[in-house]
């Protein structure tokens, strides 16, 4: 069945039809969540609700971009535990070592399929950009997440946000070039082909 | 690095242009600036290095999967009735309060106002009233040429009579009084309606005359044209005695005043603290 009939057999309360949906959609939602939040436990709370209000309001869904309805939860739900953090800020545990040190970050000991080296050069880029990424206000985080990370349109990153093309545009602008100046900092870490660009262009 | 001669305006066209969102005008300029312009060509690369990495990382694979069940809808239907309301009805009341908060601050400030603005023209109604004001207003009310439109004037003129015994000044002075001061409010043309039956009517400024006045007894004698007397207010006039009583009044309005502000000042504050606390048991609610 394709997705509108999935969306209508939902909206009459079909949980089969929905769960289809969010079989489709919830690792999308998921990177959303884990780019926004920067924190997979609360990227998997986050997408779990998304899909609770996301069924519960299912009737209010009234056509359009199903994606984008789904994407402004998200969203939203990522903010109000921004917001949450704000108020109740808290310091995340890390495991410690033998010598009663904290490990800056488990992914290290991950598994390692590939080379340790390429491993880690992975990770600690992953780690980079999401560290820069952290470091955007939360209104251009989500707006560069929506548009490279998802690969939207800024019309529909405009439906997403609930704000006018224009502000997609610069905000954009505004987010990749704080990225820029941020991921100068991880130059040794970026693979040979982003490199070798910017040697050429400088 | 930003280019320092790029505006911000140039970076949203870059950025526009690398995800394909200018119109042919804008894409024809941009191709022409970046052949021409070598740091907008630097620019250029920059930021579509940084867009590149930015797009190469990979969507993440959920790590369980995400379908619901009717036991969790259940229980998430549940659960949010027992928290919502309290932080509702918190942030409802505390909505209210300060809108009743607002609406007594304003409607006590205009009154306040409207009372301070009152204050000194009833203070000096009090210092004119032993004065024997009654006997002023019965000669008014007396004098001959009194219509009715006339008496409201003579009692004005009444109620600012301090000093019934005083000297009497040329018929200009008078005049001169009468325009200039505001609280005596001799702006008729009858001014012979102040004349007791004997032909002469007791003048005095007012309190508030004082003020900027000179204070100047007066009697009248005979009819006073006030309008036709040129020039003069600038007479000088003869400097009243003693003026204490007058600026121990002012003196105990200005400190109700200041009471009044102190009153203000406090209110606020207080208000400010509730707002605070409403605010924080709020958030601890939420």
């Amino acid at each position: 069945m394709d997705e509108l009939g999935l969306i209508h057999d939902a909206q009459k309360g079909d949980l089969e039809a929905f769960n289809r949906l969010v079989l489709a959609y919830q690792d999308a939602i998921y990177t959303h969540a884990y780019r926004m939040l920067g924190d997979e436990s609360a990227a998997d709370d986050a997408t779990q609700e998304t899909f609770i209000a996301a069924y519960q309001a299912m009737k209010t869904f009234r056509g359009g971009s199903f994606r984008a309805w789904l994407f402004r939860i998200v969203t939203n739900q990522c903010y109000d535990e921004l917001r949450r953090r704000q108020r109740h800020p808290t310091t995340p545990l890390e495991p410690l070592s033998d010598d009663d040190e904290e490990v800056e970050s488990p992914k290290w000991l991950g598994d390692d399929s590939n080379s340790p080296e390429e491993v880690s050069d992975q990770d600690a880029l992953r780690e980079a950009i999401q560290s820069c990424l952290n470091g955007l206000p939360q209104e251009f985080r989500s707006v560069v997440l929506l548009v490279d990370v998802q690969g939207m349109d800024y019309n529909e990153a405009a439906q997403v946000l609930k704000v006018p093309v224009g502000t997609i545009k610069s905000r954009l602008a505004r987010a990749r070039l704080r990225l820029q100046h941020c991921l100068q900092g991880f130059w040794e870490l970026l693979p040979d082909k982003f490199r070798l660009v910017d040697e050429e262009s400088s | 690095m930003t280019s320092p001669s790029l505006s911000d305006r140039d970076y949203e066209l870059i950025s526009a242009y690398l995800d394909g969102e200018v119109d042919i005008r804008q894409k024809k300029a941009i191709e022409t600036r970046l052949a021409q312009d070598a740091q907008f060509k630097s620019a250029y690369e920059q930021l579509s290095r940084t867009r590149r990495l930015v797009r190469s990382q990979p969507l993440l694979r959920a790590p369980r999967n995400y379908t619901l069940s009717p036991k969790m809808l259940s229980a998430s239907q549940a659960s949010p009735k027992a928290f919502v309301p309290f932080p509702l009805l918190l942030r409802t009341a505390s909505a209210f309060a300060s809108l009743i908060f607002v609406l007594l601050f304003g409607l006590n400030w205009i009154v306040a106002s409207r009372m301070m603005n009152a204050a000194p023209m009833a203070s000096s109604e009090v210092l004119s009233q032993p004065a024997q004001p009654a006997l002023v207003e019965e000669q008014a009310v007396q004098s001959t040429g009194a219509s009715g439109e006339e008496q409201p004037l003579a009692k004005s003129m009444a109620t600012s009579v301090p000093e019934p015994k005083s000297l009497v000044p040329p018929a200009g002075e008078f005049g001169g009084m009468g325009e200039g001061g505001g609280a005596g409010a001799v702006g008729g043309e009858e001014a012979p309606l102040l004349e007791p039956d004997s032909g002469t009517a007791l003048i005095a400024p007012t309190a508030t005359l004082s003020a900027t006045l000179p204070l100047a007894p007066f009697e009248i004698t005979g009819e006073v044209d006030i309008q036709s007397e040129p020039g003069v207010s600038e007479t000088p006039m003869p400097e009243t005695p003693d003026l204490t009583e007058v600026s121990e009044t002012e003196g105990l309005i200005r400190g109700w005043r200041q009471n009044w502000l102190m009153q203000q000042i406090l209110f606020g504050v207080l208000a400010v603290s509730f707002a605070i606390i409403a605010i924080r048991v709020g958030k601890r609610k939420d």
